[in-house]
Formats: C-alpha cells, structure tokens, sequence
C-alpha cells in the first residue's frame, strides 16, 4: 500500500507538470497525446478496476484544480474511465501491449468523445465530424503509443507492489 | 464477496455524489473555492514556471539549426521590406507630430487610461486538445481577478483572464471555441459583429468573424478591434485582421476569418489590464 502511495502520486503529477508544460512543445498536426487519461486506462487494464478508478479520479482533480471551471467534471470522468477500462481487464490476457494498446484506443476515444459532446452540448456546436477525425482519433493514436510505452512501467510497478504484500505476509 | 462488491459501488456512489456537488459549487463563477485550487497550483507553479522555461530554450535551439536557411532567404526580403519602410516611417513620423498635436488639442484620453498594466508570464498551458487556455504567473495576490482583459505587448488582444487563484490565473485566448467576443469593424460604414473561436481555425491560431451585419462590406484587410460591447473589453483593442471571407448562400450566413494581432504560438508573455473599479 505504502509503495502505490509512493509510486501513484509521484506520476500523476510528474505527468500533469510534462503535459502542461513540456508537452506542449511537441505538438504533432495541433495535437497532443493525453498522458494522464492514458495513465488511468493503462493502470486499470494492467492493474485492477479499482486502482484505474482512483487514478483516475486524483489525476482528473488536479486537471480541474489547475484548469477546469468546474471541480470535479475531469475526476469523475476519470473514476468511471478507470472503472469502465478496468471491468475488461479481468476478461483479456493483459500481458500482451497489443491488447493493452486496442483498448487505450477504445477507451480513449470513448472519453474524448464524451468530453466533447458534454461540453458542447449547450453551445449547439455541432462539427463532431471534424472533431472526432482529426482530433479525437489522433490522441487515441498518440494516447496508443503512450500506452506501449506505459505498459512494461505498470508491469513491473504491479510486481514491486505485490512483492512488499507477500513480504508482508511471511 | 457481495459485501465487497456492494461497498465499492457505495463508495463509487458518494463520491460521485461528492464530486456533482463540488461541481455545482464551483461551476458559480463567483464562489470562493480558491483555497482548494492553491492547495495545487501554489505549489506547482515554480516548476510549472521552470518547465516551460526549459522547453522553450529546446525549441529555440532546434529551431536555430532549422532556420538557417530560412533566414537568408528573409533577410533579403527584409533589406528590401526595410527600404520601402524607411520611406514610409518619414510619413508617418509627419502624420505622427501631427496627430500628436491634434490629440493634445482635444485633450483625448489615452487608451487605456482607467486600467493598470500587470506583466504575466505563461507558465502552462491546458492538458487536452479542447481549449486554448493558459495559466500565468500572476494571481489573486496582484490584484488580478476575473474578466480582465489581457493584451500582448503590441497591444493585441490576447483574452480575459478566466478565474484567478492565489499566485496564478487562467486565461482564456480568443481563439478558444467557447471564447466570443464583441468586435467592431473598423473602417467607415463599419459595425459590430461577434469574433469567435472556432475549433477547426484555433490550430492555425485564427479566429472567426461571425454574425456580420448586412449592410457592412468586409473585405481582407479590414482591422477589427473590441467594440467596447459587453463590459468585459475596453473600446478600440485590436483583435486583428480579415484574412479571408466566406461567403455562403445566404448573406446573413457570411462569415470571415480573422488573423489576431497576438500571436497565438509565439506567445511567452502578457500584460492583464487591471480595472481599479473592480
């Protein structure tokens, strides 16, 4: 437990301070991956529904801390987008990066399209063609990437974590 | 089992319970719910500021062995741009003196007379590919507050500072797509219309120029500043220019784009007009 506490909070927020900031710079055709919705996905799939839901949730707080106008709109997105990407991860072979790659698209696209049509659902604005084309489907393909890269991080966290739990118990 | 798995959709339940309610809170512009915000962005602020700093000096220094080329092809274009300017700033210095002297002559205001000027640095800028919101290293604490109108250093608009925090605030830039604003085109015959984000131009650092009045001739080129409409903007801030009009089948869907002033993608620093009415 103490580990996660060590290892959850440190990422979180070392990846709001790189996609606020650095992130920024790399901008590929106006878009950038988003590493913290990626973060909530991969966790959920490698790990458990229930640690995808609260990263989820603290890395959806600090969006809305630092930017949003709303607290709470971007965490509660995040616990349901951990609940839901982890409600799979027992169904799949999850030692495989290409399923969690498939599903990090998935997800990340759900959810942007979620972002989306919540927050243009009072302006009328309705150009979602243009929105999900050349936006939303290029973060999901960079938020894939991402994901690759995440993966062996989360595996092996996972195994640094359950190892303290069976010292633990002996 | 099932006990487990009740209590986790209980604790699913409050918080989402928790969170709707922070969020009817907060949504109000107006609430005092600052103290949750600093808890974050007091402390990230100095590495924010750190962050962006370091990422610039990368771009620039890639971007140094980029333009090489680039820059002799400018510089020749630049020597000749130079002559033709030389000749005209001699006019204008004349128009100058003289506008100078008839401005004295009626005593104008100077334009921004009721409001003092904060220097703000970017230091982040907003996660997701939705809007074009940035956070800057003034806040509460500096007399910065809610609407105030925020320029580039030539004086183009740049946006309204959304919400401010202790030492930081957001700003919200004129291309955002839930970003409008009052403009006036401004030449003879001109008239009011709405210059909006747009979600499609905001890449490319444009804006659009909706709602047009019929009898108003837009054409490339026209200058469009703050109409002074809607109490947020001061009169006469230039937005930018018309780069292009669209028409479309009818007259009243006519729509043009606007290039802004402020330069969306080079921008490193701002100046909030600070309104001592507030």
């Amino acid at each position: 437990m103490k580990r996660k506490l060590l290892f959850y909070p440190f990422f979180i927020v070392f990846f709001l301070l790189l996609q606020t900031t650095l992130l920024q710079h790399a901008r590929i055709r106006g878009v950038v991956p988003n590493l913290l919705i990626t973060l909530t996905i991969v966790t959920a799939l490698v790990r458990s529904s229930t640690e995808g839901a609260v990263v989820g949730l603290f890395s959806g707080l600090c969006v809305d801390l630092q930017f949003g106008a709303a607290v709470g709109f971007y965490a509660l997105l995040g616990m349901y987008t951990g609940i839901a990407a982890g409600s799979v991860s027992r169904k799949i072979y999850r030692e495989n990066f290409l399923v969690v790659a498939f599903f990090t698209f998935i997800y990340s696209v759900v959810y942007e399209s979620v972002v989306f049509v919540i927050n243009n659902i009072m302006s009328g604005e309705t150009d979602f063609a243009f929105a999900f084309t050349r936006i939303i489907l290029a973060e999901a393909i960079f938020n894939c990437v991402v994901s690759v890269l995440l993966f062996p991080l989360l595996v092996k966290a996972g195994k640094w974590f359950d190892s303290s739990a069976v010292a633990r118990k002996y | 089992m099932l006990r487990l798995f009740k209590s986790k959709w209980f604790i699913v339940s409050l918080v989402t319970i928790v969170l709707l309610v922070l969020i009817g809170i907060t949504a109000n512009r107006s609430s005092r719910m600052t103290w949750l915000r600093n808890m974050l962005n007091v402390p990230l602020k100095p590495v924010q500021g750190l962050f962006t700093s370091a990422g610039r000096k990368v771009e620039d220094l890639l971007a140094y062995f980029h333009d090489i080329d680039a820059l002799r092809e400018e510089n020749e274009a630049l020597r000749a741009e130079l002559e033709e300017l030389r000749r005209q700033n001699r006019e204008y210095a004349d128009l100058k003196a003289q506008n100078d002297e008839l401005r004295r002559a009626l005593s104008l205001k100077t334009e921004f007379a009721d409001y003092t000027i904060a220097g703000a640095n970017i230091i982040a800028v907003e996660p997701g590919n939705w809007f074009s919101v940035f956070k800057v290293d003034v806040g509460l604490d500096d007399g910065i507050r809610a609407d105030f109108p925020v320029v580039t250093g030539s004086r183009g608009l740049v946006g309204r500072v959304l919400n401010a925090d202790k030492s930081t605030s957001n700003i919200q830039t004129i291309i955002d797509e839930e970003s409008a604003v009052s403009g006036w085109i401004a030449k003879p015959g001109g008239g009011h219309a709405i210059v909006k984000g747009d979600l499609q131009l905001k890449e490319e650092g444009l804006c659009k120029l909706i709602y047009i009045p019929i009898e108003v001739d837009v054409e490339v080129g026209d200058v469009i500043e703050t109409s002074g409409v809607g109490g947020i903007y001061p009169k006469g801030i230039e937005i930018g220019k018309v780069i292009e009009v669209r028409k479309t089948n009818s007259e009243l869907d006519r729509y043009a784009i606007v290039q802004p002033t402020a330069d969306f993608k080079r921008l490193e620093e701002v100046f909030i007009l600070k309104s001592e009415k507030k």
